[in-house]
């Protein structure tokens, strides 16, 4: 069937260029600024950039929590991207504590510089290399694409999920591990911009949006 | 860590791509939406458009020139010129842009950044230097290189970082559109003020200025404006000639 694509709106500034990303994909993108009892979504995208305690006042107060709830309860899909990743874990602390959408166990928490890799900064804004962990459940969101593709990143916290078997891919920052993605059941997480990483992140999109749904 | 990323520049003036010598006697060289896809199609990391001129009326042709270019191009697009408020901010990224760069606005209102940075993310405000030399320092310019603002270079990104700009974009107007290489000693004050990512523009004419440049000032990105304009330097060359050096790339498939 058809994906009728609803584009989570919360006030953010990017939302257009992750529309335009998937409109290559889908001639039905609907951009949802509030809940609705009766939507036909085939798969919903939580973009974002900006703070994660605004982003989730934001979500909260028009209702875009419950709808995100609803809606896994009737099997969509759900692709959070950069701080749309981020408010999907237990709680955030940026400035101070806030609490998320709960969907991925863990915390979202600034991101700290030892410098034993000269060539990392924060925010940590650039390309790097994902490299997909596939931990027995085949990650479709991946699809194609070669271990260490190059995304584009740019932000200042990272997720650190409880479970490592939430992790789906991992990226270097400061000679160590970075959480590039999540994915628990159907709610899919990544920290890089798919709607900005070129013909890679494209395929990332194309990926999430034929995931089936027997809705 | 991010790789090292090469960033096309386009000046843009009364809906022209337009480029000068150290920002003077400027000749149009393209359409910002055609030279745009035709630099992303070719693997470019970035695209950084800077309107020169930016009055209100110009500033409704860039935000309809980002619109459209936002529909085909799939790397992160830097919007300044004419950024003069929380609200122009918002208007261009709402239009398509992922970072909004500041000079001279930043400089009368230092306050624009923090605004920009705490309501999008600091990730999106970016902080516009371009500097003279001036004696045996460098001095900040604003409108265009036109106005001295009394300001120096390494106090202004120390504050600038501050106030919350998430990376500096730093321009020597001596070396604009001279293909002559970058000011490196430019460059290594600017690097010695922040940590945080710095991308340097104005003067590259070969893969060997981006080269040292990227190694001497230790640099995240660079911007190429004339060479490539000109077709002295192509994108795909200038990748592999990296790689070659042994400079992290993004692969471009």
């Amino acid at each position: 069937m058809n994906s009728v694509v609803g584009v989570l709106d919360y006030g953010c500034g990017n939302l257009h260029s992750v529309v335009r990303a998937c409109a290559k994909f889908s001639d039905n993108i609907e951009i949802v600024g509030k809940f609705q009892q009766n939507s036909e979504f085939t798969h919903i995208v939580l973009p974002g950039v900006g703070s994660y305690s605004n982003a989730m006042q934001e979500i909260r107060n028009r209702g875009l929590d419950q709808l995100i709830h609803k809606k896994l309860n009737d099997g969509v899909p759900l692709l959070g991207i950069c701080v749309g990743m981020q408010v999907l874990t237990t709680e955030g602390y940026e400035n101070s504590f806030s609490s998320g959408l709960d969907l991925i166990g863990g915390s979202t928490e600034m991101l700290s510089l030892t410098k034993s890799d000269k060539f990392s900064r924060i925010p940590n804004m650039g390309w790097n290399a994902v490299t997909p962990e596939f931990n027995g459940d085949d990650n479709q969101l991946f699809k194609g694409l070669e271990n260490g593709f190059d995304a584009y990143f740019a932000h200042s916290f990272e997720v650190k999920p409880n479970d490592r078997t939430d992790i789906s891919a991992l990226s270097k920052f400061d000679g160590r591990d970075l959480v590039s993605a999540v994915k628990r059941g159907q709610v899919y997480g990544v920290q890089f911009h798919p709607e900005k990483s070129g013909e890679s992140g494209l395929r990332v999109l194309e990926n999430f949006l034929s995931i089936n749904t027997d809705i | 860590m991010s790789m090292k990323r090469l960033i096309a520049r386009l000046d843009i003036k009364s809906q022209n791509v337009i480029k000068g010598v150290q920002m003077d006697g400027q000749r149009i060289v393209g359409d910002p939406a055609e030279l745009a896809s035709k630099y992303y199609e070719a693997g470019i990391d970035e695209i950084l458009y800077l309107d020169s001129v930016a009055s209100l009326y110009e500033r409704e042709n860039l935000t309809a020139t980002v619109e459209q270019v936002a529909q085909s191009i799939f790397v992160p697009l830097t919007v300044g010129g004419g950024i003069r408020s929380l609200d122009d901010a918002r208007l261009m990224l709402r239009s398509g842009a992922d970072k909004v760069a500041m000079n001279s606005a930043a400089v009368s209102n230092p306050r624009l950044l923090q605004e920009v940075s705490s309501t999008f993310g600091s990730q999106c405000a970016v902080l516009s230097v371009e500097a003279k030399r001036v004696e045996n320092d460098w001095e900040v310019f604003t409108n265009n290189g036109r106005d001295r603002t009394g300001i120096f270079v390494g106090k202004w990104i120390e504050s600038a970082q501050e106030f919350g700009a998430g990376e500096v974009l730093i321009t020597s107007i001596d070396r604009d559109g001279t293909k002559r290489g970058l000011d490196l000693d430019l460059k290594k004050l600017a690097r010695s003020s922040t940590d945080l990512p710095l991308i340097g523009s104005g003067g590259i004419g070969s893969v060997h200025d981006i080269y040292q440049a990227l190694h001497e000032a230790d640099l995240d990105g660079i911007c190429v404006g004339a060479a490539l304009h000109s077709e002295t330097v192509d994108i795909h060359q200038i990748r592999n000639e990296l790689v070659e050096h042994g400079v992290e790339m993004r692969k471009v498939t």
